[in-house]
């Protein structure tokens, strides 16, 4: 510590000067206000600011805030200005400099700690920006950062000394770690914030070299796969250079669901050079049709799992097998036991043997699957959906999801193996396999088909195709249900633990009752439900739609024959309306869902959607039952606008309301009243998403993962699937070759009339007259 | 102002075919109208015979549409469920001073209504009605609360037992402007 004693007046210029550059708005006020923060709190161990003897405190009077912040953000200097940002802010939130102030004893002991990380001249002067980040965040209304501040205060205001400090932050560090590992807190993501702060005052203090980040091999292959490659290879003699380019290169690392894209949107290019044929030429059926065809070929061929399909073993052949192995395991050595071993895993986890083998290459830390947790010592399956994440502070604390990664138990006989990282040559993977041909008489098995076990044991024999998709790791790109679902964990532990059962059926009883013993471990702590990131908790969503409600209903009465409410209340009605549909149909909110008004039939109780680009010879959206609930609700509002169009439209008929369009379905059924230009216009996300502004703000599409996600157990997964259009190719329900009927669809309506009870929704009753 | 008929035209018009719009001196009263407008259901019309519907008095431009100015409930059935049946009417002239008394004498007899909110209807009436023809119209000298509860025909304590339960009017309307009921309501973790 002692380097950082008494600088003398010129370094503390030069100091004082780059945190608070010449340049910046009051700098001279600013410069001595830092001073005397600094010295309100004397530190024994660290003295670095010449204290003057009397401080003659400078305050914030004759500044004036919200001009200097707005100077700062316009200026763009948020980054070098980082400390006279954040002290304004902090003025703002805690008012005038005082010793008996804990909040300012705190900021003496942060300012120091910035200080002395600038005295050092190092690249460690980049935290400065951080660590204003961190204050300011935390002062904004609802951040989940103010948390962290309110402790730190509260750390200043206990420990006497940046050094105890430090241990009392570190202690917090671990804590809040620990939850989000236990599951007891939401994740948001405070862990990774805190240790910001820690490494400043551990630079500050234990005098911390600056170690840069270093890039390993995923970050690298994610920039490789989007460049050309070129290779050159030799053909009679002469070098002959081949470009390879890649395809669908912005969609090549998204998340979505090849399923999921939606009827509006922008078409991926089909060409992978840059050719840009006419519009005519690019959007003819012929271009368009070819890639959905590929698609929709490939994905026939690698989605059906029937069990008379040839690339699958039967359920027999499974637990037969799976015993010899396992037998086979147990009786060789260890190191004759890898390729066991790794076919063993294959069967428990569904994950490919090159992943497995891959996976086992790496020490415990880079591990992707077979995850070591150093606090129990085991080691574990870990898959993670690839969720898009959520990063809206605002409703960290609400969502349903704790994370996208299950976690289930392994025998321990494999924990074994996988704790050293081995390389396993393919060789002694093929002997193992042939080991099994030969006893089992198996001539045909291939890796292949020890792969698709774990999926088509769950799908064909438990029948929970999305438990399968999940279980087995497969990509939300492949399967669109898991990127919609959060799903209660101790369900999919229960299905792991019944594949478990049936897999090791043929082994012997002692060992059967062992394994499944080992595999039954709970190994999710508190994490209730995983999956999507989007669904939030039951009873945010009950708020959320009581709200809405309220702000419908809350004109009634209130109209006092100002124009302006009623319009009011007819927007707060239409967006109430447009998320009631959203969450009791599951249609994507694309522009002007849910469509036009013959889209609807209400005695029927159904509703036709095209909501998402179309397959290959087969066009014609899909059909959706509509519950009760919903079908009163849209009567209720059939009724509203029609006594709103007879007094609106004879008051204002510059910019009238399109009823008649409406009624005889030739404009969408939800209009919105739109300021600028005046006049109503059809729905669209970006519009609710206006009117929404400070109110909420999540994804678009939340509510769908809301409805997929309350589904998800309560019907059949088929069913659900039909709903969403998450079908495979000609797996469809409304296929020509579907053995379903429309009945089974209608099994729906009682559901989401059960989610609409669940969700307390109500229908509203919005009066336009008195 | 050559196209002036003084002679009233007789016809029947489907208004599903024209614009049919409120008269511009005829706004206010409207809107007064609809917000004291009664709540009791009305006479239903629709299965009388056109030649025995009770004539419309309009006025018209020569842009095809039809400006109505009294008989605020009529029109606003016919808005709602008649658009497309012949209605027997009246185009008159236009005389903008006794369209604003029609139009303003379908406001003022709102006083006799049943179930009305005497003081809020006389507030709205002061603030927003023209008063001479206001007071013209209810044959006073000047707008006051005892003039007033004399022609509803209500007795002034009756007047301000009403006003007493008046609710105020500043509760919120639409969306909160913030995020705090999402932790107000849940309570945070």
């Amino acid at each position: 510590m002692g380097h950082t004693k008494l600088f003398n007046d010129v370094t503390d210029r030069r100091v004082l000067d780059k945190l608070i550059p010449i340049d910046s708005p009051h700098h001279i006020q600013m410069s001595q206000l830092m001073i005397d923060v600094i010295s309100l709190v004397p530190d024994d161990d660290i003295d670095s600011l010449q204290s003057t003897p009397e401080p003659n405190f400078a305050d914030f009077t004759g500044l004036d805030c919200v001009d200097v912040m707005n100077q700062i953000t316009r200026q763009g200097k948020t980054g070098v200005w980082a400390v006279t940002y954040m002290l304004i802010v902090f003025y703002q939130a805690y008012g005038a400099i005082d010793i008996r102030s804990n909040a300012w004893r705190f900021m003496s002991g942060y300012l120091k700690v910035i200080f002395m990380i600038t005295a050092r001249h190092d690249k460690h002067f980049a935290k400065i920006d951080k660590l204003g980040v961190r204050v300011r965040m935390a002062l904004r209304p609802n951040d989940p950062q103010r948390g962290i501040l309110d402790q730190l205060i509260s750390i200043h205001a206990h420990c006497d000394g940046l050094s105890s400090c430090l241990s009392a932050i570190r202690q917090y560090e671990a804590s809040v770690k620990q939850g989000v590992a236990e599951g007891k807190t939401a994740n948001q993501y405070l862990g990774s914030k805190i240790g910001q702060i820690r490494l400043a005052y551990e630079v500050a203090i234990d005098n911390k070299a600056f170690i840069g980040k270093t890039y390993n091999q995923s970050t690298k292959r994610v920039k490789s796969a989007q460049t050309v490659t070129k290779t050159v290879a030799h053909i009679d003699g002469e070098p002959l250079q081949r470009i390879v380019f890649g395809t669908k290169q912005s969609k090549k690392h998204s998340n979505v669901a090849i399923a999921e894209n939606i009827a509006d949107d922008d078409e991926v290019p089909l060409l992978d050079n840059n050719f840009k044929p006419a519009t005519q030429i690019a959007k003819s059926s012929e271009l368009q049709q070819w890639r959905l065809k590929n698609n929709h070929q490939h994905a026939r061929r690698n989605q059906f799992h029937f069990p008379t399909n040839h690339r699958q073993l039967s359920i027999t052949g499974y637990q037969m097998l799976f015993a010899t192995l396992w037998q086979r395991f147990m009786s060789v050595d260890k190191e004759s036991g890898t390729g066991y071993a790794v076919l063993i895993l294959s069967l428990l986890s569904g994950l490919s043997i090159d992943s497995i083998i891959a996976d086992w290459q790496c020490s415990h830390g880079q591990r992707q699957y077979f995850i070591y947790d150093r606090f129990r010592k085991s080691s574990s399956i870990a898959i993670t959906i690839d969720v898009t994440t959520n990063t809206r502070s605002h409703l960290l604390a609400h969502r349903q999801s704790y994370g996208s990664t299950f976690y289930r138990a392994l025998p321990e006989a494999l924990q074994v193996m996988l704790e050293d990282k081995i390389t396993v040559s393919s060789d002694t993977v093929k002997a193992a396999i042939s080991y099994a041909k030969d006893i089992l008489n198996l001539p045909a098995l291939s890796p292949q088909y020890i792969e698709a076990g774990l999926f088509i044991l769950i799908k064909n024999e438990l029948n929970k195709p999305l438990h399968a998709d999940l279980i087995t790791g497969v990509d939300v790109r492949h399967s669109s249900a898991l990127y919609y679902t959060s799903t209660k964990t101790i369900e999919l532990e229960q299905t792991y633990i019944k594949v478990v059962e049936l897999i090791t059926e043929y082994c012997n009883d002692e060992q059967k009752a062992l394994l499944i013993d080992e595999c039954s471990v709970p190994m999710n702590g508190h994490r209730d439900h995983i999956g999507s990131d989007m669904a939030l908790k039951t009873t945010m969503c009950q708020q959320f739609f009581n709200q809405l409600a309220v702000s419908a209903e809350s004109f009634n009465g209130k109209l006092k024959s100002h124009m302006d409410r009623y319009i009011a209340q007819f927007n707060s009605y239409s967006i109430w309306l447009w998320h009631i549909i959203l969450i009791q149909t599951g249609i994507r909110p694309v522009k002007h869902a849910p469509g036009l008004l013959h889209q609807f039939d209400f005695k029927r109780r159904m509703l036709w959607v095209s909501d998402k680009e179309e397959r290959h010879a087969q066009s014609d959206g899909r059909l959706i039952p509509l519950s009760k609930f919903l079908i009163t609700a849209i009567q209720n509002y059939m009724t509203y606008i029609e006594q709103f169009a007879a007094i609106y439209n004879p008051l204002c008929p510059a910019a009238s309301y399109p009823i008649n369009d409406i009624l005889q379905s030739e404009r969408p059924l939800i209009q919105l009243y739109k300021k600028n230009p005046k006049g109503f216009t059809s729905i669209t996300p970006s519009q609710v998403r206006y009117q929404l502004q400070d109110f909420f703000s999540h994804q678009d599409n939340w509510l769908r993962h809301q409805l997929r996600s309350m589904l998800t157990g309560r019907v059949s997964d088929y069913l659900i699937c039909a709903l969403y259009g998450h079908e495979h190719a000609d797996q469809e329900f409304m296929h020509p070759m579907s053995s379903s009927s429309i009945n089974q669809l209608h099994q729906l309506s009682l559901h989401l009339d059960a989610i609409a009870t669940d969700l307390h929704l109500k229908q509203i009753e919005v009066r336009i007259y008195g | 102002m050559n196209n002036i008929h003084l002679k009233p035209t007789q016809k029947f018009i489907t208004f599903s075919k024209y614009n049919l719009v409120v008269h511009q001196d005829a706004q206010k009263a409207l809107l007064i109208w609809h917000q004291f407008r009664p709540r009791i259901a009305s006479i239903n019309m629709a299965s009388l015979d056109d030649y025995y519907r009770p004539p419309l008095r309009l006025v018209n431009d020569k842009n095809e549409t039809y400006y109505f100015f009294n008989e605020f409930r009529r029109f606003d059935e016919i808005l709602i469920e008649e658009m497309n049946s012949r209605q027997p009417c009246l185009v008159a002239a236009e005389s903008l001073r006794d369209i604003k008394r029609l139009a303003w004498s379908e406001v003022v007899e709102l006083a006799f209504s049943r179930g009305i909110n005497h003081p809020e209807f006389l507030k709205a009436l002061s603030s927003s009605a023209p008063k001479s023809i206001i007071c013209e119209l209810m044959n006073i000298e000047r707008l006051t609360v005892d003039n007033y509860c004399r022609f509803a025909g209500i007795s002034q304590s009756a007047y301000e037992y009403q006003q007493c339960k008046l609710a105020n009017d500043e509760v919120m309307l639409g969306l909160p402007k913030n995020l705090n009921w999402m932790d107000a309501s849940y309570g945070a973790h």
